[in-house]
């Protein structure tokens, strides 16, 4: 990328706590956030277990009453990491002119809540329990609260964020999966980089975990009963999680006016698709992604210290990801890990997460234990974090993230002061 | 008869609740007279949520167009609101009947947009009013005339257990507006 | 502000609307003042208080959309994308895609929001909810009675993804969910892609098909929609007076993004250009918008800039114009904001008065449709313009195109819930 970019400030939220800091030492200490299920009835499900998050409110969070029809779990993440991102950067009461900091989101799908269409469909039954689509045009329908079609739209958590913080610069708003968490950091930083904006706050959150989320992943067939086992040969699914990441990114040279301490900058993206079977991408589209962020750093895979991997626990997802890190790897010391046996599949969130994840990697000179990865898959040629923690000097952190529908994408994650740019400007 | 069930105070009471809930201010603080948008700080989304409550409540449909509307339909463009978007005279004459003297500032060129700010909670209140006051006389299901309530709010049939039919705030706008001009002329 | 260095100009674009089945028709009815509002045929409206929108023909569209060679990704197509997929069709074919061998420089920017299921699912899905969260999952996946793709049909990026596999586009890949905004986010995202060396080529837009029950429901119920009407023809009704709500409309637009170096040296026919692209959000309410318009602003003062223009360089504005009475206030005042004195003097018109509003594909359409309009000479109307809105004063170019000869415009998008999107588009004169 063109200019230094760095993250100054993170806001976190998971299903081992509320902040970065929580989230981390959970992880240090082998916990995990996924549980059997909470909120609803599991038994109707195969799946009986997720990595759910607790203790948001709207109260807590001063979101004003009026405004709970058209909130939820998801709304609840964003606004507070963006909040813990916007003031852990020093931002609240900077000269910095909130209409002008960008801000872009990769943000799970919004399902239905039939709850809401429950009194509308009992007011439009006829004797028999059918429904009568005549009553239900004529009046029934407005049994379902006037809020509901807001609750509906995919970017609303986005605008409600943007409304709590008053950010008016630039921004999109990308869904559903782990690309869009990608995505949304490597926009925050193109937007920083080119002068667009003096600051961009990059977004990735998950879908809010429901009955009808967790459908979609059963049917898909991606999901195991009760364990996420990243790279194990006995793997048999994800898990589903909450979680969300805000990172506050900056340019260096602001930074430094602002006499803040950078935290980490991100030093290469790269991206690639190939839908050939529908599904999860191949190896060679996962490590054609790889080698892009690689190449966009100006560094050989041997130079990354540590790559969070997608790894999800599917059987074929982890067995494409195990092919393309054990070719664009070979020969390098680089150890693995993967979140997602703690804290579940957390779709856009992922990858911001995980972003999260890396700086405090490079910070500490620690990586967590991979929870799960046990036994190791035998065709896993490269050093996976397991057992318990290991200690390291980490500078350079590669992090991977798939989607469903053919996405793969790399970030790199980079001390902030290993030193200026290795790129020139695009030309 | 039937609309003796619901009383006064409830339909204020009702509608204090609903502004309350939505608004999420003490109720305390509304009055009848207190104007939904300037001393209350409704927006647009708040009026339907607050009609939504207020219908879930009493069992009814509140009217979804405002009254300058309806007189535009039945009595020709132009004849509340001038080219200008501004009140006519035979619009301020109409408004003064319906909403009383809670509205001293609806004059001859007043701005249409100006007009929500009159909203009140007594001027809803009313609206709700001429809803349950158009509780037919037997239920037009069992035909049955035993209005019962269990809650001071909902009505419905001592008989069959069938809902009350009102009629819905439109229609009942349109009543209005048919009978006054019978009476008065004023179109 | 952004690198200049690579420019991207427009060498393709496709588009199904309620008026045509591709770009001229539409663009040739929109100049004729037609419209393509009409009481909606393809689900029973009786009882709403709305009971228009515009419809896509329907046979036209189920014969184009049969002739295509059927495909094992054909299932995953919602409504919208199959729309897409016929306007990505008309746009490739323009731009003669198929000879740009290196797929991978090839990316795709998609705003849409999925689809809807039926009435006969919704009510199927019900039988196996047995109230307060409580789900017999195994009797519905074992009764093979539920189509498992209504979990999917509102997942945003199954048809990015079945229409980059169809069309075989594996660059960058962006899925986008703002609501009004979605489609002109795509176009201003993918021109970043290009400009940021990501890719050589970007097809991007909207789509949308929200004129089902769920859909049609949601905005009854908010009284987005326009209730009083004379004729359905007569109800989108921009910066006129007595304007009360807007019509909803379905289709596609596709624009064929690509570096200007690029696009010569394989002798593709350059059709204009994309100068710039600005994006803001109100951070106000969540319906209502920002009383000084400031969203509106910032998002044309933020593409004016980007485009590396002034705005007395700007000919002509394609409104967002609604027909609601907030937008279309606010927007006048944005822009007699961004324009100051001049604004009087930019024609402003809406295609909504004619299209109605489709959504996430309406910017993209609409962009289109100025772009045309530049190599054309002419400018669109706002149909329906018959009495003044004191408060809304600009040259709306009533009811008449107008043969006027210009060079820049602006497209404006002001999306749901405030997030908002401008392009600039320009006559490429080399």
């Amino acid at each position: 990328m063109a200019d230094a970019v760095v993250i100054t400030g993170i806001g976190l939220v998971s299903s081992l706590g509320l902040s970065l800091e929580d989230t981390w030492a959970a992880l240090l200490d082998g916990r995990s956030g996924i549980r059997p299920i909470e909120g609803f009835p599991a038994e109707g499900f195969k799946t009986k277990v997720a990595a759910q998050v607790s203790g948001l409110d709207a109260r807590q969070l001063d979101i004003p009453p009026r405004e709970d029809r058209v909130v939820d779990t998801h709304t609840f993440m964003l606004i507070k990491c963006l909040r813990d991102a916007f003031k852990n950067s020093g931002h609240d009461g900077s000269a910095i002119d909130r209409d002008e900091v960008a801000f872009f989101a990769g943000m799970g799908g919004v399902d239905y809540r039939i709850d809401d269409f429950i009194p509308a469909i009992k007011a439009s039954m006829d004797k028999s329990g059918n429904i009568d689509f005549d009553k239900f045009y004529s009046g029934a329908f407005r049994e379902i609260h006037p809020m509901w079609p807001l609750a509906m739209l995919n970017n609303i958590a986005f605008c409600q964020a943007a409304i709590a913080l008053e950010l008016r610069g630039d921004n999109t708003v990308l869904s559903p999966h782990a690309e869009a968490g990608a995505q949304s950091i490597y926009e925050s930083c193109m937007s920083v980089a080119e002068g667009l904006s003096p600051a961009a706050m990059a977004a990735g959150v998950s879908e809010k975990f429901s009955p009808i989320n967790l459908a979609r992943e059963i049917i898909a067939g991606t999901t195991s009963a009760n364990v996420c086992k990243p790279f194990a040969s006995d793997r048999d699914g994800t898990v589903l999680g909450e979680g969300c990441a805000v990172l506050s990114l900056e340019s260096l040279a602001s930074v430094s006016e602002r006499g803040m301490v950078p935290m980490a900058r991100i030093s290469g993206y790269g991206e690639a698709f190939s839908w050939k079977e529908q599904a999860a991408p191949d190896a060679e589209t996962i490590s054609r992604a790889m080698r892009a962020a690689l190449d966009e750093a100006g560094l050989n895979s041997s130079e990354v210290d540590v790559l969070i991997a997608h790894a999800d626990g599917t059987t074929r997802g982890d067995a494409n990801e195990i092919d393309a890190i054990n070719d664009v790897f070979d020969g390098a010391d680089t150890n693995v890990y993967s979140s997602k046996g703690a804290l579940g599949h957390m779709l856009a969130g992922s990858p911001a997460v995980d972003a999260a994840l890396a700086v405090k990697m490079i910070e500490t000179g620690t990586v967590p234990a991979t929870l799960n990865a046990d036994p190791l898959d035998s065709g896993v040629k490269f050093n996976v974090v397991t057992g318990g923690a290991l200690k390291k000097g980490v500078k350079r952190v590669m992090v991977s993230a798939t989607s469903r529908e053919g996405h793969a994408s790399a970030l790199i994650v980079e001390a902030a002061t290993d030193g200026s740019p290795r790129r020139e400007a695009i030309k | 008869m039937g609309q003796n069930l619901i009383t006064e105070e409830k339909v204020i009471d009702a509608v204090k609740d609903a502004v309350a809930e939505t608004l999420s201010i003490d109720k305390g603080t509304i009055n009848a007279d207190s104007s939904l948008i300037q001393a209350l700080d409704a927006e647009s989304l708040d009026f339907l949520d607050i009609n939504y409550r207020i219908e879930q409540t009493f069992g009814i449909k509140m009217a979804r167009h405002f009254i300058l509307e309806h007189i535009e339909e039945m009595y020709g463009e132009g004849s509340a609101i001038d080219e200008d978007g501004k009140l006519t005279e035979k619009a301020v004459e109409l408004l003064k009947i319906r909403l009383g003297e809670e509205a001293p500032e609806i004059k001859v060129g007043t701005d249409m947009d100006d007009i929500p700010a009159q909203l009140t909670v007594q001027s809803i209140a009313n609206g709700v009013r001429d809803i349950l006051n158009s509780l037919p006389e037997k239920c037009t299901n069992c035909g049955a005339q035993q209005w019962t309530s269990e809650d001071g709010a909902k009505v419905k049939c001592g008989n069959c257990g069938e809902p009350a039919a009102y009629t819905n705030g439109d229609d009942l706008a349109v009543e209005w507006l048919k009978k006054l001009n019978a009476e008065r002329k004023i179109f | 502000m952004r690198a200049q260095k690579r420019r991207v100009v427009i060498t393709g674009h496709g588009m199904i609307s309620p008026l045509g089945m591709d770009s001229e028709e539409t663009f040739a009815a929109t100049s004729a003042g037609q419209s393509g509002i009409d009481y909606i045929k393809n689900f029973d409206t009786t009882g709403l208080p709305c009971r228009i929108g515009g419809e896509v023909d329907e046979e036209r569209f189920k014969n184009m959309d049969t002739a295509l060679p059927p495909t094992e990704i054909d299932v995953h197509l919602s409504r919208g994308a199959r729309f897409m997929r016929l306007a990505t069709l008309e746009a490739v074919l323009q731009a003669r895609l198929a000879g740009v061998s290196n797929r991978s420089r090839i990316g795709f920017a998609l705003g849409s929001h999925g689809e809807n299921a039926s009435p006969e699912d919704m009510r199927k899905l019900l039988r196996f909810y047995k109230g307060e969260g409580k789900w017999d999952m195994d009797g519905l996946i074992k009764s093979g009675d539920y189509p498992f793709k209504n979990f999917y049909l509102r997942k945003p990026d199954v048809a990015t993804a079945a229409l980059s596999m169809l069309f075989d586009f594996a660059g960058p890949n962006l899925s986008i969910v703002s609501a009004c905004s979605a489609g002109p986010q795509a176009i201003g995202e993918a021109l970043y892609m290009i400009r940021d060396g990501r890719a050589d080529v970007m097809v991007a837009g909207g789509c949308e098909s929200q004129l089902n029950f769920i859909g049609f429901i949601g905005f009854v119920l908010i009284t987005a929609l326009s209730e009083k009407y004379d004729t359905p023809q007569s109800a989108s009704r921009p910066f006129d007076r007595k304007r009360n709500g807007f019509v909803m409309s379905e289709g596609a637009g596709a624009v064929v993004l690509e570096e200007l170096e690029h696009a010569k040296r394989r002798g593709a026919k350059i059709i204009g250009e994309v100068l710039g692209y600005g994006s803001s959000a109100d951070a106000y309410r969540i319906t209502d918008t920002h009383p000084k318009g400031l969203g509106a602003i910032y998002a044309m003062r933020g593409a004016i800039e980007n485009a590396g223009i002034t705005a007395d360089d700007v000919d002509y504005v394609s409104a967002h114009g609604t027909s609601t009475t907030q937008n279309d206030l606010g927007e006048t005042k944005a822009i007699k904001e961004v324009f100051g004195e001049r604004a009087k003097d930019i024609p402003v018109s809406s295609v909504k008065s004619m299209l109605g509003h489709t959504i996430a594909a309406a910017g993209a359409i609409e962009c289109i449709l100025a772009m045309m309009g530049i190599n054309r000479s002419v400018i669109l109307p706002t149909i329906n313009y018959e009495n003044k809105d004191p408060k809304c004063d600009l040259d709306y170019v009533p009811n008449a195109a107008r043969k006027v000869e210009h060079r820049i415009a602006l497209s404006n998008s002001f999306g749901f819930g405030g997030q908002n999107a401008c392009l600039v588009v320009g006559r490429y004169d080399g």
